[in-house]
């Protein structure tokens, strides 16, 4: 092992479906690899390199004392503390395989100014609501019994609790208003078929913010049409042959 | 029967890249209850659930849908085309499938499996079950309630909710059971649980969360272990046996 474990982080896993959509592709094309990422939720760890070595972070821009979405080259004893995530719920963590120093595989690094580049933002894009009422501009606050299986949140005001429904199919991203008027986002981890009526959905794009979200963060939820979802998803696809550059 | 139908299929984008296909003839959801959809019979769900969309969209089924859900690839196609000309396909695609289900493939055997499920159903360490509170909402006894679910022949009718899990139908003319969802899902089901909600009765296949009534626990799991799928299909029919100590 060329990286160490000096203090955990409160929950670290490797994830095929990270909450970030993008995390996984872009930290693997900056490391000129192909593997699972490590998903840190709440804190991160205290790494040290043992030997000189390079890893990757992806975190909302702006969050961590370290450059994110590009190679960090550490030498042999360098630590990085990740504790504190800045703000931000979660962070990717990527490292090379171990073969980048005999084979030198291409790093890469994401340029500054794109739009895989995000900031944490108060605003979650729905792409698809039921009933425009439901979301006036008005303030969720994430509650803490969240997490990968849903993420629930506090109505502002008094919502009409949803009444029990056939079990239709849901995805990551979907809203549901079970009985208590308490909205809840379906996860990665989430159920395949839901007994709640949907609301909303969040617009694919938009998960990247939701993945950053904290309990007690309020975030107001914003309707795009159908057709602005689908061309934020392809910027960001574009970003991600287009910023990927070498360094 | 194909006029019949047109009036009856819905469409309706619920995200930028899923449709929802929704149909009213669906299956009742009052508890209890076991009414098959008329559109809606095994050998209908088992070929929706065995089909590719034209567009290599992944389909899903849900007790009165179907959602076709497109690849993140697909989003440059999407965008480029009109999107009541897609709903409009989508359609055509699904009432062709119906067609050809009550026309061509009328005569088909389903060949269904039977799936023997050996069960607990005594309270224990690993399980508090709420057969109580179904026989003072059924006015029964827990006893009697016990016997109808031994009594009945389920039949898959879609899967979801998580990988392993099958939503089982009654077929008609079982005993009924009322089974009211708890008001507050309960933190900790464990796997293997069986559990009765509304008109269905399914198996929890993982530890979590879960709203449903538990009757009883069964060490099996459906999964294959071999290839990943799940070892039953909507049309498989499924019977409860209780173990014997």
């Amino acid at each position: 092992m060329t990286i160490e474990v000096i203090k955990p982080a409160a929950s670290m896993r490797s994830q095929i479906c990270p909450m970030d959509p993008w995390a996984r592709r872009i930290l693997n094309l900056v490391l000129g690899h192909n593997a699972d990422i490590l998903e840190c939720t709440l804190t991160g760890p205290i790494l040290r390199a043992s030997t000189r070595t390079a890893l990757a972070i992806g975190a909302p821009e702006g969050a961590l004392p370290y450059p994110v979405w590009e190679p960090i080259f550490l030498s042999a004893g360098e630590e990085l503390d990740l504790r504190r995530l800045g703000g931000s719920s979660r962070i990717y963590l990527a490292f090379p395989s171990p073969s980048y120093f005999v084979a030198s595989a291409p790093m890469r690094k994401l340029t500054n100014g794109s739009p895989l580049r995000a900031k944490k933002s108060g605003c979650l894009e729905l792409s698809w609501v039921a009933d425009d009422a439901l979301f006036s501009g008005a303030a969720f606050k994430l509650l803490a019994a969240s997490d990968r299986r849903g993420l629930r949140y506090a109505a502002p005001t008094e919502v009409k609790g949803g009444r029990e429904i056939p079990p239709e199919p849901m995805t990551y991203g979907a809203i549901q208003l079970p009985p208590s008027g308490n909205p809840i986002i379906v996860g990665p981890d989430g159920p395949l078929t839901g007994g709640y009526r949907r609301i909303a959905t969040v617009a694919y794009t938009s998960l990247r913010n939701l993945a950053w979200q904290l309990p007690g963060d309020q975030v107001a939820f914003v309707k795009i049409s159908r057709e602005a979802a689908l061309k934020q998803v392809l910027d960001l696809e574009d970003a991600l042959v287009r910023d990927l550059v070498s360094c | 029967m194909k006029d019949n139908i047109m009036n009856k299929i819905s469409g309706r984008w619920v995200s930028e890249r899923e449709l929802a296909l929704e149909f009213n003839l669906g299956i009742n959801c009052e508890p209890g209850t076991t009414n098959q959809s008329q559109l809606l019979t095994s050998k209908v769900r088992r070929k929706i659930t065995q089909s590719r969309h034209p567009a290599g969209a992944a389909v899903v089924l849900g007790a009165k849908s179907v959602h076709i859900i497109w690849s993140l690839e697909s989003s440059a196609g999407l965008l480029a085309r009109d999107s009541q000309t897609i709903v409009a396909e989508s359609i055509q695609w699904f009432e062709d499938l119906l067609h050809d289900s009550a026309n061509k493939d009328k005569n088909a055997d389903l060949a269904a499996k039977k799936i023997l499920i050996t069960a607990r159903y005594a309270d224990s360490a690993e399980i508090s079950h709420d057969l109580e509170k179904l026989a003072g909402e059924n006015k029964i006894s827990a006893t009697e309630i016990l016997q109808r679910h031994l009594a009945t022949t389920y039949v898959v009718a879609f899967c979801g909710f998580q990988p392993g899990f099958a939503y089982l139908e009654a077929l008609p003319g079982s005993p009924k059971i009322k089974a009211l969802r708890h008001d507050t899902p309960r933190a900790k089901v464990p796997a293997g649980a069986i559990a009765l909600g509304g008109p269905y009765c399914g198996i929890y296949p993982a530890d979590g969360p879960g709203g449903w009534n538990i009757i009883g626990l069964t060490g099996m799991r459906f999964i294959d272990p071999l290839n990943g799928q799940e070892v039953w299909q909507p049309g498989d029919l499924v019977q409860f046996v209780e173990e014997v100590k």
